[in-house]
């Protein structure tokens, strides 16, 4: 099993594997399942005009994600992120299952972390709070990303890549666990059998991440693994009815107004707060917070 | 607590497996310690850098099926890459002697030169980057008006 382990492999080998489950999975899998959804709507009866405009903004914000997200990768992965690697990193590891394994379990667990903090920090929650505005809950909403979704997971991954792991295995690694996650964004799924439930993310735990219920929000962050959830305390589980949306909804479907409603509201909070500290708490204490009264 | 905790499990067990590894390789028998020692010596004596040594590539295309057995070497101060044999796919080699890279930043991660590429028997010189992987694979890659292409370069121990 140790030698097993710590086999050597060949990078072809390993960024084979990723291109099949990172790039093809849109393919072979999300889009169908996409389609079997758009079914299931249609047999309920709920394929509604509200539910077409809502997929079709959360693609075009994935386009303004991704251009976000090139220019950070041209930026972070080829200069900081190597930067880093030869510089503050660990010895360099060699590629082995233990190394790819690893990497992907620290990258679900960074993945954790830099989502706690996206909903527990002003900021953070002002470009998510875009993934979680959708009032529907389906594939299409997966891709609906805010416009520095990009950023705050290179904070996360620098670490792993201090620790000594190469900066393109975590970089396919983060892609790894968010294709993992797109997967969890359906009504279609209910439950899974138990023992799965209790490792993994799975849909329905998922649907309580976006649940607008109060006893939903702040819950569930995982990636892959629920248990990270279960050993920190934000686990929840889905007993009642999930609403979907966030407690102040943007009624609309502009992918303009989608992609930047966040980051809007925040600047209005920002401007409105008195005092040079308390704007700058706005953005860094939880999005709920306001400054105490004067007495 | 917790996540200290998880961290040091998940970046460990991958850094203790690569130092068992290497111990391992270490305690090999006398007889076979001896060859990699005389193969690394020259190289060694002029520098450590791991870039240094022969490197095989396989090829799967249609203009060539097999196997290229490079070497970094320093040539007058540089440092450069010479193809030494070809090997095809059904093992029969041939000794060469052609440079076929150049490393012009040394000192750059990942490292920059300039790489020979033989297409439909026109000969081109084209930016690349090399990176190392790990003590034993290099990827160099290159894009040339859109011909873009990574190769892994395994070293021959």
């Amino acid at each position: 099993m140790i030698e097993f382990l710590s086999q050597e492999l060949n990078w072809v080998d390993v960024e084979y594997w990723f291109t099949i489950f990172n790039d093809w999975s849109l393919i072979y899998i999300i889009i169908p399942f996409f389609f079997v959804e758009l079914i299931r709507y249609t047999v309920l009866k709920k394929l509604t005009m509200d539910v077409i405009f809502d997929s079709i903004a959360n693609i075009i914000s994935f386009f303004g994600f991704v251009l976000i997200e090139y220019i950070l990768g041209i930026l972070a992965i080829t200069k900081i992120y190597f930067w880093t690697y030869d510089n503050f990193s660990l010895p360099h590891l060699p590629i082995s299952w233990a190394t790819v394994i690893c990497c992907i379990l620290l990258a679900d667990f960074a993945y954790y972390w830099d989502h706690r903090m996206m909903h527990r920090v002003g900021l953070g929650w002002a470009t998510h709070t875009v993934h979680h505005s959708s009032k529907h809950f389906n594939m299409s909403v997966a891709y609906r990303f805010g416009p520095l979704d990009a950023v705050f997971p290179i904070l996360f991954s620098l670490p792993i890549v201090m620790l000594g792991f190469d900066p393109i295995l975590v970089l396919l690694s983060e892609v790894f666990v968010q294709v993992f996650q797109t997967l969890l964004h359906t009504e279609v799924i209910k439950k899974l059998p138990k023992p799965i439930e209790y490792i993994f993310n799975t849909p329905s735990h998922h649907r309580v991440h976006h649940g607008s219920n109060r006893q939903y929000w702040d819950k569930n962050y995982a990636g892959i693994l629920i248990i990270w959830d279960r050993m920190l305390g934000t686990f929840e589980p889905e007993v009642e009815k999930v609403r979907y949306g966030i407690d102040k909804p943007i009624n609309s479907n502009n992918p303009i107004k989608v992609f930047l409603h966040g980051l809007q509201r925040l600047f209005e909070k920002v401007a409105d707060t008195p005092g040079f500290t308390n704007k700058l708490k706005v953005l860094i204490m939880p999005p709920g917070w306001q400054p105490k009264p004067n007495k | 607590m917790i996540s200290l905790g998880v961290i040091v499990v998940l970046a460990g067990i991958p850094h203790v497996l690569a130092e068992q590894v290497k111990s391992n390789q270490n305690e090999v028998s006398p007889v076979t310690q001896q060859k990699p020692l005389e193969q690394s010596q020259p190289v060694k004596k002029e520098n450590d850098n791991p870039l240094f040594g022969k490197w095989k590539v396989n090829y799967n295309s249609e203009a060539f099926k097999g196997a290229v057995i490079n070497e970094i070497t320093l040539d007058n101060g540089k440092m450069i890459g010479i193809t030494v044999a070809y090997i095809d796919e059904y093992g029969n080699s041939e000794k060469a002697n052609d440079t076929i890279l150049e490393i012009t930043l040394e000192k750059a991660h990942p490292y920059k030169g300039i790489y020979q590429l033989e297409y439909e028997g026109e000969s081109y010189k084209v930016p690349c980057k090399i990176q190392s992987v790990s003590e034993t694979q290099l990827r160099l890659s290159y894009d040339y008006y859109g011909y873009a292409d990574t190769e892994i370069w395994n070293k021959i121990r």
